[in-house]
């Protein structure tokens, strides 16, 4: 059989499979962008800082956004805080245990009160965060945006992008950090902002 | 009794109340690095597309609350002192009772 046969209608058909079914999204971001930013604050002290250190992909179908699933993964040890013993501190074993727990990873399998804005999805994401070894069922607000045929604006690449926004919180004593402890100085709630880009290349 | 040597020791109280409202009174203890915020487009010259937050980590120290506490510290230990020396010249230019 002639390849050409074979190989001449799987390319005109390409095209159609990258715009048709779900896609998944890497969020580990070559330009460096995607960050969160971490807020806490306490009587005494307030501790801002941010972390670098994502990774993870999400499988979005912008026909079935309800069905909108994956994972967002956070090196713990590219948080970084402005005082070098408090970032030492908050590494350390008796808090974060960067070294015996590297990630904090949240997983979603499905998004519910999927409201559509324009451009923008508004929803819920169910799914479950786990910090320490330690995993609570969440619902986490979220703002996404599929910019279809962007990526190639963005990084040279054909591709779509998926943009995910979200400011939720945590508490530490869910997560049995120190949990009581030093309440004054690290407050209990931690307040999340991220603001992800995932690319799906075609 | 000469004040000035109290005023002398009140130097390193006013030079650190000094130095922590020149870094903005944080109530947090020193910083060696100052994180600033960029807004960058998500796409390049789409701004309609939205921004994401680039936090940029910048090396730079920032005094804390430990500085006015250590200035004060300094002070009350150097007043103690001046009020210690002054109290015994004080007392050996009485000198002893005749009897």
């Amino acid at each position: 059989m002639n390849p050409l046969s074979i190989s001449l209608p799987t390319a005109l058909l390409l095209p159609l499979f990258a715009f048709a079914g779900s896609k998944s999204f890497d969020f580990k971001d070559p330009k460096g962008v995607n960050t969160i930013i971490f807020q806490m604050d306490a009587l005494l002290e307030s501790i801002n800082g941010s972390g670098a250190g994502i990774s993870g992909s999400v499988e979005f179908d912008p026909e079935e956004p309800s069905q909108t699933s994956g994972v967002i993964l956070l090196d713990a040890s590219s948080l970084r805080v402005d005082n070098p013993v408090l970032q030492e501190h908050m590494h350390g074993e008796e808090w974060l245990n960067v070294g015996q727990f590297p990630s904090i990873e949240f997983s979603f399998s499905q998004l519910s009160d999927v409201k559509r804005s324009g451009r923008e999805l508004s929803a819920m994401a169910e799914g479950k965060m786990t910090i320490r070894n330690t995993t609570i069922k969440m619902k986490v607000p979220v703002k996404i945006s599929h910019l279809q045929g962007m990526l190639e604006k963005r990084n040279k690449t054909p591709g779509d992008l998926l943009v995910v926004r979200s400011q939720f919180s945590v508490s530490r004593e869910d997560f049995g950090i120190r949990s009581g402890e030093h309440l004054d100085k690290v407050a209990n709630q931690i307040d999340i902002s991220l603001n992800l880009a995932g690319a799906a290349p075609y | 009794m000469s004040k000035k040597p109290y005023l002398f020791s009140s130097l390193p109280l006013v030079v650190g109340l000094l130095l922590w409202a020149k870094d903005g009174c944080r109530l947090s203890f020193w910083a060696t690095k100052v994180a600033s915020s960029l807004e960058v487009p998500i796409v390049e010259g789409m701004p309609e597309l939205g921004f994401q937050t680039q936090i940029v980590w910048k090396e730079q120290y920032l005094s804390g609350i430990e500085c006015p506490i250590f200035g004060l510290f300094l002070s009350l230990l150097f007043g103690l002192c001046v009020f210690i020396h002054q109290r015994r010249a004080s007392t050996s230019s009485i000198g002893p009772s005749p009897s």
